[in-house]
């Protein structure tokens, strides 16, 4: 009898305990397709940097788009109007992730490609370049300056080797280019290591702050950015960074980070911007998304989330390209030999 | 080797049923060291980064020791559960890895008014840590989360020492045997976290990794909440003759960060486990 009394009690506990989860919990979710559009309004609305900065209207994006979003929509309209609405963010670090299709801005498209890969291949890095790592690099005009090419701030992370072997190979130079062009961006720690190969007398590179809570400008306080002063191997003449539009996030920060250096200068054009952290994140109907939740304050005080701007803007000739000549690379030569 | 691993898995089985010669059984005194391990299973939603409910399927180990005196009982529990979380949407299946760890120490007074004839009760409080990290692919810069939650609980137990008599049965209605006096100790606890302390991702996940330093837990904060949930232990524990015990043990509990925190999250779990809770002295 008690036995029974026991496993009576038993299964009633756990049938409860179940039951006090479900109440305590509000368990279901909605998955409509209105909730996940809601949600993701609600989402931008109270989580990104930008709105302000970029001075976009959201709730009239939302007046927009809502109408679009009936009870009986597919799931692919749905996530093609749903793109439509974060592409008004005109934001690179911007992105709505399905199984069946990634929503995408393209930064790339807003400026010229402002390089030719063969051109470079083959006036610049010519057949015997190195490959240290992720840098492809060589003496360029007659051994006067070292040309490292870096495409990807993601293919791997940076060692103190290739950085040591870099700064021997062309300590004896009189300037160094540095070709981010069309590079998209990657790990923001091989901006800092890269950077500590630079002599730096001040400490502070720029500010940060990430949002905190939904008001539209409810962020912590800035805090300064650093770079460390590694006892490495440095590279004291003068530097030029090669930049274009498809010179994004990561890239831009290592653009925007050389504002800060006396010796570097910026040459090309605009780039992509991006200095914002995109925040990734889920929707009632499982689809996940990003977008920006931090900013970053050069040291001029400049917000350049839409791009960092070079200090001497210099555009490809393509005409000049088809005789092999890359005038974006001629005037950094020409500015670091002066 | 196999024979090895044999030996060490059999030896803790031999020494829990290891009889002593006196056919009585001992009084729940002393000093207990238990083993179990089990399943678990629950729920979980954090609002950072998904309004979903992720189901948790975890395997689950537990450490405990027990003091029981005449008029108190002292514990000390350790748990890990280490398993997966999963959530199923209409199109997609999306799943985390979850490690928790839970360690919490616990005092109980026998309330002697309301006890008696086998049965205690006992008032007590206790301090538990409770550590998880769990990592999703999926959320990218927002993929890892650590949650720490340490609370201050009132908690109610109550003991049930159970004899079932020695007894002539048969086995098929044809072959009589004779089953002998068996003793159980059911418990019972009711756990209420009066003060919890939340250290978890404070609105947005990823903290600030555009600082070039110790990106780890930026962007996280400390919160207090009162009555943050519930928590619950039930267990049925053969006493053997030797004053070891065989334990069949359900627990279950509830976390939540209440329903206005920006940073809200749920939890439950509930954990199934068979164990060995051997007599020290």
């Amino acid at each position: 009898m008690k036995t029974r009394l026991i496993i009576y009690i038993a299964i009633f506990a756990v049938i409860s305990f179940y039951s006090c989860e479900k109440i305590a919990f509000e368990k279901k979710t909605e998955t409509d397709s209105l909730t996940t559009f809601n949600y993701l309004w609600n989402e931008v609305n109270t989580k990104y940097g930008f709105l302000e900065y970029k001075n976009i209207d959201w709730d009239s994006i939302y007046v927009v788009y809502r109408p679009m979003v009936g009870s009986d929509i597919s799931d692919d309209s749905l996530f093609n109007i749903m793109g439509s609405m974060l592409n008004e963010l005109k934001d690179g670090h911007v992105n709505l992730f399905s199984q069946f299709n990634i929503s995408k801005y393209d930064i790339t498209l807003l400026g010229p490609v402002n390089i030719n890969d063969r051109v470079v291949k083959e006036s610049y890095l010519k057949s015997d370049y190195q490959i240290t790592g992720s840098f492809k690099h060589n003496f360029i005009h007659d051994g006067k300056i070292g040309y490292i090419r870096y495409s990807s701030f993601d293919n791997s992370m940076i060692t103190d080797f290739e950085l040591d072997y870099l700064v021997d190979k062309y300590a004896q130079t009189e300037g160094l280019i540095i070709d981010i062009r069309q590079n998209g961006g990657g790990y923001l720690s091989n901006v800092f290591k890269l950077l500590s190969i630079f002599t730096f007398e001040n400490s502070k590179i720029y500010e940060t702050q990430v949002k905190t809570a939904p008001g539209i400008d409810c962020f912590s306080l800035l805090e300064e950015v650093t770079i460390n002063s590694e006892d490495r191997k440095k590279y004291s003449g003068k530097v030029a960074v090669l930049t274009d539009r498809g010179s994004y996030s990561a890239s831009s920060f290592f653009s925007v980070c050389t504002y800060a250096y006396d010796n570097i200068i910026l040459v090309g054009d605009t780039t992509g911007g991006g200095l914002g952290l995109p925040n990734g994140g889920q929707l009632p109907n499982g689809w996940t998304y990003r977008f920006s939740i931090t900013r970053t304050i050069a040291v001029d005080g400049g917000n350049y989330e839409n791009g960092v701007p070079p200090d001497f803007t210099v555009i490809l000739d393509t005409d000049a390209a088809e005789t092999g000549i890359d005038n974006v690379i001629e005037f950094a030569v020409d500015r670091l030999l002066e | 080797m196999r024979k090895l691993l044999l030996v060490f898995l059999l030896i803790p089985y031999f020494s829990v049923f290891s009889q002593t010669q006196e056919n009585q059984f001992q009084n729940v005194q002393g000093n207990y060291l238990g083993i179990s391990a089990g399943l678990a299973t629950g729920v979980m939603r954090d609002i950072v980064t998904s309004p979903l409910f992720y189901t948790a399927f975890m395997p689950a180990v537990n450490i405990d020791y027990k003091l029981y005196c005449p008029k108190s009982i002292f514990s000390v529990n350790f748990a890990t559960l280490n398993g997966l979380y999963m959530t199923l949407t209409h199109d997609d299946v999306y799943s985390a890895t979850g490690n928790k760890f839970d360690f919490d120490i616990s005092y109980y007074r026998l309330l002697e008014t309301n006890s008696g004839n086998g049965l205690n009760n006992y008032l007590g409080v206790s301090t538990g840590n409770f550590s998880e990290l769990y990592m999703n692919s999926s959320f990218m810069n927002a993929g890892f989360t650590f949650n720490n939650f340490t609370d201050f609980s009132l908690n109610l137990k109550t003991d049930w020492r159970i004899t079932k008599p020695e007894k002539q049965k048969k086995f098929l209605w044809l072959i009589k045997y004779t089953s002998k006096e068996k003793q159980y100790l059911l418990s019972g606890k009711l756990g209420i976290p009066v003060i919890s302390l939340m250290y978890r991702p404070s609105y947005t996940n990823p903290g600030n990794s555009t600082l070039n330093n110790d990106v780890l837990f930026q962007g996280y904060s400390m919160n207090t909440k009162v009555f943050s949930g519930l928590s619950t232990d039930i267990s049925i524990s053969r006493i053997l003759q030797n004053g070891n015990m065989v334990r069949f043990g359900y627990y279950w509990d509830f976390i939540t960060s209440g329903k206005n925190a920006i940073n809200r999250i749920d939890m439950s779990h509930h954990i199934f486990t068979i164990g060995l809770i051997f007599k020290i002295n």
